[in-house]
């Protein structure tokens, strides 16, 4: 268990490390935003920073998090220590080498292509190596994973497996199965084209990979989320878990849908045909079930817990709920801020709406509600809790650490209704200076963008509190031999025998067919149409 | 497997409202013709400037009243950079890029794509109120991204 | 009723739980237990579909992309 407990705090401690440098460069985006000068203001300095934010947040910041996570929810819950403990490590530095080559070509310069690297616009080498073996990292993370839970299931034939763990297993499924489409791109069209090998890519059959990728990863983001919702949350209030068989449900669920839905972002792409379009958008709109689904459990987990604290009327439990907890304040917030961020995602679905907001601010907005915070703030609720475990000692400021998530909300609120505002007025995401040389229609934009860039200033003294909280726990934390995680236990028991939900093989299967049939087709109509190639353009 | 009488209730309401957004799109598809954008057309991007396609970049009237905008989106700049069409006519925008990815966006209304160097794009919309517009790109397409701008004029329909 | 002397809690005990009232405990479906949640999932779910509709009524419907 020790190897679980160090690789897991490396992991973890990575993770804040660069949600650190991320938080630091969004304040100086937001104010830039606003217009506002500061002194190394350029264009150079923000795209640069744009880059660096969105790649440590959505793709660093996460995975070593969710790597993290993913060792002590599993050990725990099945108490046995990792199988392939070398090679679990192994997994750690090589995300972590290809992490470094990454982010010096960003801070370098050599990549200000943003996180979401749209070719022809053509970044150093080191790059597109280095996010492959952050990728790599994960999937070794992945196989370790595995193989532990494989171990455990051949001496418990007939046990399902624990909720955590089952919940690690379908991120570990969508994460696979999507991965293919960035690695694909990768492998196929950008290394070899940074390299010089290969003279052209095609930037549409670029972007149709990346987005079947792009999609389920927000689910590798949010499913570790909901298995701390679900598993963590519920015992850390004082209550159970309403219904672990929906629970299995929901995740199931999220592993037949999560990839086939890409499209919804081209929604205003050329080349692709309507139909197929079309389809992805039901796709989209089917996935937001299991979320309804949760909402309920998750919040009547919550009832359970208030009522056993005394509670008696319609909704006095939730003033019983320990709000002080920074897990529980940090998940409950972030869980209303996922609620409003889930009605603008029905919105970014149905096309017709989407025209409107395509681009626009509206979608940072957007998604700071969702990875920026049903994600991130979930995680640092879990931090609280769970990096005291790791090493040993008790939260130090923990009077930061209660404030800290309420500060976030707050941060949010400001910062993502403005944009949500200023979206639908028109003004485009990620750009440098508002103004456009004075245009009227631009000028409306300015009190809004002073209200994100406050939102921005909340948003990184919250983040400067956590980060002085894991500090401040790890130099100086009274030394404690606490090291439990327990997990919440579903009010009608543990179930007793596999249901339809807990076959994996099957929902593997399903999912697998599903994507073939949303994209085996339109990929390959794409392969055979005549195509022309761009050359890379270095534009920064 | 058991489920809770409030969920069981739950779930089939949650049912009902996934069932009311494809509603809302099917609604849309049957009784407006609402369908996902889309037109698939390609072009050589090294050869933008000598296709007869976009050679000429600018507004034409069609016999029908209808006119087609046809303009490139460029580093860090639209050609033309400015565009007058009639108000309450459809216009048809066809663009393309000689370069990067570019977006195209006319601030305020639904006027929106993208611009894939290999690929033409092509929407229909029509602009009710006249007036001047701000065109802008919303894809970042390097250090003067913000700078990618163009105004379209609206003229009163004579 | 009440003696001098004697503990309230005897003196005065409480009324004997009706058969018929345990039943019905018993026979009241386990869950069921949580009304506050169902208020506030619907709560939810009417300010979703209200959010939705105004976007749709307002965007949606007005413009048409061919």
């Amino acid at each position: 268990m020790t190897t679980a407990r160090r690789l897991a705090a490396a992991n973890i401690g990575f993770a804040v490390a660069a949600f650190g440098i991320a938080a630091g460069m969004a304040l100086m985006q937001a104010v830039s935003r606003a217009n506002l000068e500061l002194p190394w203001r350029s264009p150079q300095m923000y795209y640069l920073s744009v880059t660096a934010h969105g790649v440590l947040m959505a793709l660093v910041f996460t995975t070593f998090f969710i790597m993290g996570l993913g060792v002590v929810f599993t050990t725990h819950a099945l108490d046995r220590p990792l199988r392939w403990p070398r090679l679990a490590w192994a997994s750690f530095w090589v995300a972590l080498v290809g992490t470094l080559a990454a982010l010096w070509a960003i801070f370098w310069g050599k990549a200000t292509v943003l996180y979401t690297f749209y070719p022809p616009m053509q970044a150093h080498p080191a790059f597109y190596l280095g996010l492959t073996l952050l990728v790599v990292g994960s999937w070794i993370w992945s196989a370790v994973i595995i193989a532990t839970y494989r171990a455990w299931r051949a001496e418990h034939r007939e046990t399902p497996a624990p909720l955590a763990v089952f919940g690690m297993l379908a991120t570990i499924v969508v994460w696979l199965i999507s991965t293919v489409g960035v690695a694909a791109e990768m492998l196929l069209q950008l290394i070899p084209w940074s390299l010089g090998w290969t003279k052209t890519v095609d930037p549409l059959l670029a972007r149709m990979l990346f987005w079947y990728f792009g999609h389920p990863l927000v689910y590798f983001w949010l499913l570790p989320a909901y298995v701390v919702w679900y598993t963590v949350l519920p015992k850390v209030s004082g209550g159970k878990l309403f219904s672990d068989p929906l629970g299995r449900m929901v995740f199931a669920l999220f592993i037949l849908l999560s990839t086939p839905v890409g499209f919804h972002h081209q929604f205003m792409d050329p080349g692709i045909s309507s139909g197929w379009k079309l389809l992805h958008t039901f796709n989209t709109l089917g996935i937001i079930f299991p979320s309804f689904v949760t909402a309920f459990t998750v919040v009547a987990s919550l009832e359970i817990a208030g009522r056993s604290r005394g509670a008696t009327g319609w909704f006095d439990w939730l003033g019983k709920l320990p709000w002080g907890d920074p897990l529980v304040s940090s998940v409950l917030l972030s869980m209303l801020l996922f609620a409003v961020g889930g009605f603008g995602g029905a919105i970014n679905a149905s096309y017709g709406m989407n025209s409107m907001i395509h681009n626009t601010a509206w979608v940072q907005g957007h998604f700071h509600l969702t990875v920026g915070s049903a994600v991130a703030l979930t995680f640092m609720g879990t931090a609280y809790w769970l990096v005291p475990k790791l090493v040993r000692r008790e939260l130090e400021l923990s009077l930061l650490a209660k404030v800290q998530p309420y500060l976030w909300f707050a941060g949010m609120l400001l910062f993502s209704i403005s944009n949500h505002i200023t979206g639908l007025m028109g003004m485009p995401r990620r750009i440098y200076d508002p103004s456009y040389q004075g245009s009227a229609i631009a000028e409306a934009w300015g009190g809004l963008t002073g209200l994100s860039a406050l939102g921005g200033l909340f948003l990184f003294i919250s983040s400067a509190f956590f980060l002085l909280v894991m500090l401040g726990t790890v130099l100086a934390g009274r030394p404690t031999a606490d090291t439990t995680v327990a997990f919440a236990e579903p009010l009608e028991g543990q179930p007793a025998k596999r249901i339809l939900f807990d076959r994996l093989g099957l929902w593997i299967v399903a999912a697998i067919v599903l994507v073939l049939i949303a994209y085996a087709y339109p990929l390959a109509q794409h392969l055979q149409m005549p195509r022309f190639g761009s050359p890379g353009f270095r534009p920064f | 497997m058991h489920i809770d009488l409030y969920e069981r209730f739950w779930m089939w309401s949650a049912g009902a409202i996934c069932a009311a957004f494809f509603g809302t799109i099917v609604y849309g598809l049957v009784s407006e013709g609402t369908r996902p954008p889309s037109h698939v057309e390609t072009i050589d991007p090294t050869a933008v400037w000598s296709d007869p396609r976009f050679a000429q970049p600018g507004v034409t009237a069609n016999p029908d009243g209808s006119v087609t905008v046809t303009a490139v989106a460029l580093m860090f700049a639209f050609q033309p950079n400015e565009i007058r069409v009639p108000a309450g006519k459809p216009v048809t925008f066809r663009l393309t890029s000689p370069d990067v990815v570019h977006g195209f966006e006319i601030v305020g209304t639904n006027a929106n794509t993208m611009v894939i160097p290999g690929y033409v794009a092509q929407f229909t919309t029509t602009f009710a109120t006249p007036g001047e517009y701000l065109m802008v790109c919303h894809e970042y397409c390097g250090l003067g991204h913000h700078a990618m701008m163009g105004k379209l004029i609206v003229e009163e329909a004579l | 009723m009440s003696m001098h002397g004697v503990p309230q809690g005897i003196s005065n005990p409480p009324p004997p739980i009706a058969p018929a009232a345990v039943a019905e405990a018993e026979a009241k479906p386990a869950g069921a237990q949580t009304p506050g949640t169902l208020v506030l999932v619907f709560v939810f779910l009417a300010a979703f579909m209200l959010y939705y509709f105004v976007n749709w009524k307002l965007l949606s419907f007005i413009w048409r992309i061919g």
